[in-house]
């Protein structure tokens, strides 16, 4: 078992490779921005191309991003598809239930603004209006690279936390998630 | 026995049962009058083994919708709204779609109902798709099942305001919008 440190440029190792320096933050944030695990989790025809990112061609694991099968493993949550109302409430649920620190990516047209569904009465319009969302990628439906893309660029965010006062995490760190409506 | 020696046979205990003059794609089209509904499904069903239920649906022939009360909804003009098309009139109809899984005959009975407190008896107990189906449709339309045990909202959620598909539907923003 040994770690890779040639990514890590504020981790240091000494001579002799048995003690290696590094900032808490450098840390934390090199095995968050590793082990990104999203939550099972599929609302729409978005979820296919979801699936297709986990499955071989795309291999989504190589990036760390390995699918839990419970919100309490999960570290984010891709809205993937159409949020209709009756679904709001399962998705809040869902979302109280992940751990912090939680990010949201809102897969798809529907889930960030309604999508065609805009001027319905049975879809939300944007799953923004029932919980915060860290990365809004847009498509109909996007393609698994695009996923990538956004996962990376919920990984450039990761990095820019800090350990105290939950700097830089989702700006509900600090309070809870539980005055969500 | 093809579907007219079914119908002959059936009029004969139903005398409001006609065949319809607008047939559904090439299905045999019966019209059927709400009091007798479920008399004639239920011998359907235990005489000439008509045991799957495809489909309930309906249609709203009240005139033109004027979509009111959504995000982007134009204004509605009287220029815009249009005249009442020649078939509106003010009535649903349910429409079922039944077949016989041992011949693979299909037939679409029909069913008129006033808009007004629009009410048809309920399949439930003859077929088992009925449940779901009888729900979405009183979800979408209002109109009631009478004797369906559990009659409530399918497919919306629960604190919706109104039936979406009936054409005087008037969205009302909820906590969502």
């Amino acid at each position: 078992m040994g770690i890779v440190l040639d990514n890590l440029s504020k981790i240091e190792a000494l001579p002799g490779g048995g003690i290696a320096l590094a900032t808490s933050d450098e840390l934390i944030n090199w095995a968050r921005t590793s082990s990104v695990w999203p939550l099972t989790f599929g609302l729409a025809c978005c979820a296919i191309e979801m699936m297709a990112a986990y499955a071989s061609r795309f291999d989504f694991e190589r990036m760390g991003v390995f699918p839990r099968p419970t919100p309490r493993q999960a570290d984010v949550m891709f809205v993937a598809g159409t949020v209709a109302k009756k679904m709001a409430d399962p998705i809040i649920r869902i979302y109280k239930q992940m751990p912090e620190p939680k990010f949201v990516i809102a897969m798809g047209g529907c889930a960030n603004c309604g999508g065609p569904f805009y001027d319905s009465y049975a879809v939300v319009k944007g799953v923004d209006k029932i919980i915060p969302v860290d990365v809004y990628l847009p498509g109909c439906p996007p393609r698994p690279e695009a996923l990538m893309y956004a996962v990376i660029k919920l990984q450039e965010k990761m990095r820019k936390m800090t350990v105290k006062g939950g700097h830089g995490a989702t700006p509900l760190q600090g309070t809870g998630s539980r005055k969500l409506t | 026995m093809t579907a007219d020696e079914i119908l002959a046979k059936l009029q004969a205990s139903f005398p409001g049962l006609v065949k319809s003059e607008a047939p559904l794609k090439d299905y045999p089209t019966w019209t059927v009058p709400a009091g007798s509904v479920r008399a004639v499904f239920e011998r359907l069903h235990s005489k000439f083994s008509f045991n799957y239920l495809d489909m309930v649906t309906a249609t709203d022939w009240s005139g033109p919708g004027n979509p009111k009360g959504y995000p982007q909804s134009p204004a509605v003009t009287p220029a815009a709204a249009g005249a009442p098309s020649a078939t509106a009139k003010d009535v649903f109809e349910v429409v079922y779609i039944v077949s016989a899984l041992s011949t693979g005959m299909r037939l679409c009975l029909r069913c008129e109902l006033p808009r007004k407190e629009a009410a048809v008896p309920s399949l439930y107990g003859i077929f088992m798709a009925s449940d779901w189906q009888e729900r979405e449709v009183y979800d979408m339309y209002g109109i009631k099942f009478e004797g369906h045990p559990n009659l409530k909202r399918i497919l919306t959620q629960d604190d919706q305001q109104g039936h979406p598909l009936r054409k005087d539907y008037e969205h009302v923003a909820d906590k969502f919008d």
